[in-house]
């Protein structure tokens, strides 16, 4: 069962420039040119239930706007697509129920409380009954080997930790969706560990459907068969990494794809 | 009502974090505290004045002034108490992309924006403050305090702040537009303060504007006026149905503003 589909879809952004120096600055007052950035220029995929798939592509290329799309962050300029059978940016909140996102540059966490705080906050909000609660955080704090940093305030947590603490509260409601976008940046080589074999246990045990953005090949070769490659807002490659690192490594493969896409190589 | 009684739940849950936050820095909870009865003192001395000179303001006379002041630092403690810290915020949460992570929450998101911050040092003074100052010159007064007469006055202290939330919100919402709304903001913060004084000491234009096109007078001056038995009847009917009519504006404004959402940072 396709339990994403995207199609045709785009979001361009209107900005302006603004050339160095006080002149400039007093010109830009009286009259700013407006310039459009295509940050998503009509892209295409579906995912079946159950997949962990890696969506990857260089800074800029469009990943984390995609997944604020898919998250009904944001509206899409034009195009649609369905989160579980919902269009996300209605926002209705069965969809919201269903689905969670972990953005690794932002935090749900209250910075001077411990996390469980924001477990509890995250309890109401998603409804969830006692049991069912003390059981879910029970196994995924366990699972993370959390235990020890339950009363420790969130800003004393080293980055590392307080990913695992992000994952336990994007997750105390078992969404069948999720987005996680970069969840092991700045980490090191055993958190980054750590949370790959949390994000694959999580998926055998519960059947959820995965789309991760990273930039750490390691990431996406040990959790992902397939991975769609983005560039410039386009579909630069959509399919199994195997087919891909046939005769180089994963790293030459998607450098080689994105310098296709930089030359005007989308297939999106 | 389901879901009336599950924002109540968060609203509560809410309320835990922030005084659990606010008491991990227990000297600047403090200090708030301390800071504010200085404030409610400044407001007190206005009254201490009135009275000490005899002075009328408005065709007022001191205990009536004093009963006013007490609505005012009452009003106040809801409006800072409720609201103040969460619209400073709004600018910030919308050109820092914060608002993605309230976004994707099966509540409200106009709930979240503004109430998420419940803030209690700065209340406790003026709530204390505002109930001793109104039910001394209540009482000095000799008005009846019958069961109208408080159920009116709280009913016009609910729309109060109701309207509070509505008028103040407005500026605030204009961030989703020009991000940064500081000017404005602060223009507006500073309307707050025509609640300082009984609306008397406008002329008619002015009080009809405060009454009428940007209701601020509306807040302070109609529960007071009520219990004169000062307030006509059009006057106490526009007082409760402009903060119902202005709630759902600027849910709307709210529901337009947030598609214009365009987050940060990708």
């Amino acid at each position: 069962m396709q339990i994403i589909k995207v199609e045709n879809l785009k979001k361009h952004y209107d900005y302006y420039q603004k050339e160095q120096g006080l002149k400039n600055s007093l010109r830009n007052v009286i009259k700013r040119k407006k310039l459009k950035k295509e940050a998503v220029n009509g892209i295409n995929f579906n995912i079946e239930a159950g997949e962990i798939v890696g969506f990857i592509g260089p800074n800029g290329a469009g990943k984390t706007t995609t997944l604020k799309m898919l998250s009904g962050i944001l509206f899409p300029t034009s195009g649609t697509a369905t989160v579980g059978g919902f269009t996300p940016w209605e926002r209705k909140k069965a969809f919201k129920m269903g689905f969670s996102i972990v953005m690794g540059q932002k935090t749900q966490l209250n910075w001077d409380l411990p996390a469980i705080e924001t477990f509890n906050l995250n309890k109401c909000i998603y409804e969830v009954d006692d049991a069912v609660y003390k059981k879910t955080v029970g196994e995924l704090v366990e699972l993370l080997g959390v235990e020890p940093l339950m009363k420790t305030q969130v800003r004393r947590l080293s980055l590392g930790e307080r990913m695992k603490m992000e994952l336990i509260a994007a997750l105390v409601h078992r969404p069948k969706i999720i987005f996680l976008d970069e969840p092991t940046i700045g980490l090191d080589f055993v958190s980054q560990k750590t949370i790959r074999e949390f994000i694959r246990h999580y998926n055998e045990e519960t059947g959820a459907t995965i789309l991760l953005t990273s930039h750490y090949v390691g990431d996406i070769e040990s959790l992902c068969k397939r991975a769609i490659v983005i560039n410039e807002g386009l579909l630069a490659y959509d399919g199994n990494l195997s087919d891909i690192v046939v005769d180089s490594t994963i790293e030459e493969a998607i450098t080689k794809l994105y310098e296709n896409g930089e030359n005007g190589g989308g297939t999106g | 009502m389901k879901e009336i009684r599950k924002h109540l739940r968060v609203y509560k849950q809410f309320a835990k974090i922030c005084i659990m936050q606010q008491l991990e820095y227990r000297a600047n909870f403090i200090i708030g505290i301390g800071a504010e009865c200085a404030w409610l003192a400044t407001k007190l001395i206005y009254s201490f004045i009135v009275h000490q000179t005899n002075s009328t303001v408005g065709g007022l006379s001191p205990d009536e002034i004093t009963l006013f002041i007490g609505t005012f630092i009452l009003l106040t403690a809801l409006y800072t108490g409720m609201f103040m810290m969460n619209f400073f915020f709004i600018p910030h949460r919308v050109r820092g992309g914060e608002l993605d992570l309230m976004l994707v929450k099966p509540i409200s998101t106009q709930f979240h924006l503004t109430m998420r911050e419940v803030d209690f040092a700065i209340p406790i003074p003026n709530i204390i403050g505002g109930v001793i100052t109104v039910a001394v010159s209540w009482s000095r007064l000799g008005l009846e305090a019958g069961f109208v007469q408080i159920v009116t006055y709280i009913c016009l202290i609910i729309s109060g702040t109701v309207l509070t939330y509505s008028i103040f919100l407005i500026p605030y919402l204009l961030s989703f537009w020009a991000v940064k709304v500081q000017a404005v903001t602060d223009v507006a913060d500073r309307m707050w303060d025509f609640n300082n004084m009984p609306m008397q000491i406008y002329n008619n234009w002015l009080q009809r504007l405060g009454i009428f096109l940007i209701p601020v007078f509306v807040i302070a001056n109609f529960p007071v006026m009520a219990l004169f038995e000062n307030l006509p009847l059009f006057y106490l009917l526009w007082g409760l149905i402009i903060p119902v009519v202005l709630f759902f504006a600027v849910k709307k404004i709210f529901d337009f503003a947030v598609k214009r959402y365009s987050s940060a940072g990708g």
